[in-house]
């Protein structure tokens, strides 16, 4: 195990994992700025916690649930207008993309869905966990998960009815 | 769910609702696409130093007393910080050296959840003896209940999740004395379900999303029953009753 110092080993660090770590604040923040200022606030976290960790894999786990969480504050403390809420009400019927015909439609999807929801898409289908792990990462029951995953991918079968993918996420 | 290798079967079963191998290259693709913009990666390097060295700072501002005044403050504290120290410990040694005496304090690596365990806390078992024999806590869903999973998290809280009217449920039992739900959310209402249990009804909002759940305890064990996809409180209440 190795504790992260502001040095050669920092950066080594910080050069595995930057651009994962923005591309999860970009996909809660949607707004360059902000994932940026969210991606430097999850680094800070890591120079000045002292945290050590085993793996790359446990560095992967404490970087996705640390981000996220900073991001779903973020979101909470200031009123944002054209982005998702954490309010899942106000994101029940968003609008879908218009039609493409590249993977754009899908991350158009994915972006819309309530933060929420977002945090067990990513964990499942790119960080590759399973339902229980991910459950021990945030501490939530293996059903939670599950109705969680199961609800995201209605939300994403219904935005793309309409877009190349519209037989994608069925049942 | 067809055509799915029997390795990635493993990990996208029924219950999982996991979808197709498609589906997850589509959701990484649409991931990966997101780019950061030009110079983002050294420009974040340089304000995440910048903000680190900033946080610290504040504790080199602290200007010291001068040396007299110093040891003043030490020698008219000392005494009576030292003998509530010695309250302190007496008090705790107490209630470890007389059986009965106080709630024992519980121990273990299972006081709380961490949220990055270095292992799976989550262990699955073929029943509730099973699940009884590995944690000493025994429950079992009721009668009538479908895709029923037995599991322990980290071996001191025994958990059984079910499905009954399309609704799905997890009972936790534990001699844990914090929440260990696994719920987040702030309390909305509490009543009394059972004056025979101390049973309460609770609900918790959560992000704009409403869970129910029902805890009590019995024999020195505390329960939690629970349901995260829209039952209804009669429902919650029938399950609890059944399994009281």
């Amino acid at each position: 195990m190795s504790a992260v110092k502001p040095s050669a080993e920092f950066e080594a660090f910080y050069e595995r994992h930057w651009r994962y770590v923005y591309r999860l604040c970009f996909t809660y923040m949607r707004s360059e700025a902000d994932a940026e200022d969210c991606t430097e606030d999850v680094f800070v976290k890591v120079l000045n916690g002292g945290f050590t960790f085993t793996d790359e894999t446990h560095e992967r786990k404490w970087l996705t649930v640390t981000a996220s969480n900073l991001c779903k504050d973020r979101l909470k403390s200031f009123s944002r207008k054209n982005v998702d809420s954490l309010d899942a009400d106000d994101a029940e019927e968003p609008a879908a993309p218009p039609p493409k015909e590249d993977y754009s439609d899908v991350r158009e999807a994915v972006l819309a869905l309530p933060a929420k929801l977002k945090d067990v898409v990513w964990m499942y289908y790119y960080d590759g966990l399973r339902t229980d792990e991910i459950a021990a990462a945030l501490g939530s029951p293996p059903s939670t998960i599950r109705n969680r995953l199961k609800d995201a991918r209605e939300r994403l079968r219904h935005l793309l009815r309409n877009s190349g993918y519209g037989d994608a996420f069925n049942p | 769910m067809n055509n799915i290798p029997d390795d990635l079967k493993k990990t996208v079963n029924t219950t999982d609702n996991a979808g197709s191998e498609r589906d997850g290259a589509l959701i990484r693709d649409a991931f990966d696409s997101i780019e950061p913009r030009e110079g983002a990666k050294s420009r974040m390097l340089a304000n995440i130093l910048e903000k680190a060295a900033a946080q610290e700072k504040p504790a080199e501002k602290n200007t010291r007393k001068p040396l007299l005044s110093r040891i003043t403050l030490i020698t008219r504290w000392a005494l009576p910080v030292a003998a509530c120290l010695a309250i302190v410990v007496l008090v705790a040694l107490k209630s470890r050296i007389l059986p009965g005496t106080g709630t024992p304090v519980p121990t273990g690596t299972g006081g709380t959840l961490s949220p990055i365990p270095d292992t799976n806390p989550f262990k699955e078992y073929p029943s509730s003896e099973a699940l009884r024999a590995a944690t000493g806590l025994t429950i079992s869903a009721p009668q009538g209940s479908e895709d029923i999973l037995y599991a322990s998290v980290w071996d001191n809280i025994a958990e059984v999740s079910f499905t009954i009217d399309e609704k799905q449920y997890v009972l936790r039992a534990s001699k844990l004395s914090d929440d260990f739900s696994g719920l987040y959310g702030m309390e909305i209402s509490s009543e009394t379900a059972d004056t025979e249990n101390g049973a309460k009804l609770v609900l918790l909002r959560d992000e704009g999303i409403d869970f129910l759940k029902i805890v009590w305890a019995k024999d020195g064990v505390n329960y939690v029953l629970m349901n995260t996809d829209g039952a209804d409180r009669d429902a919650l209440l029938a399950i609890y009753r059944s399994l009281k």
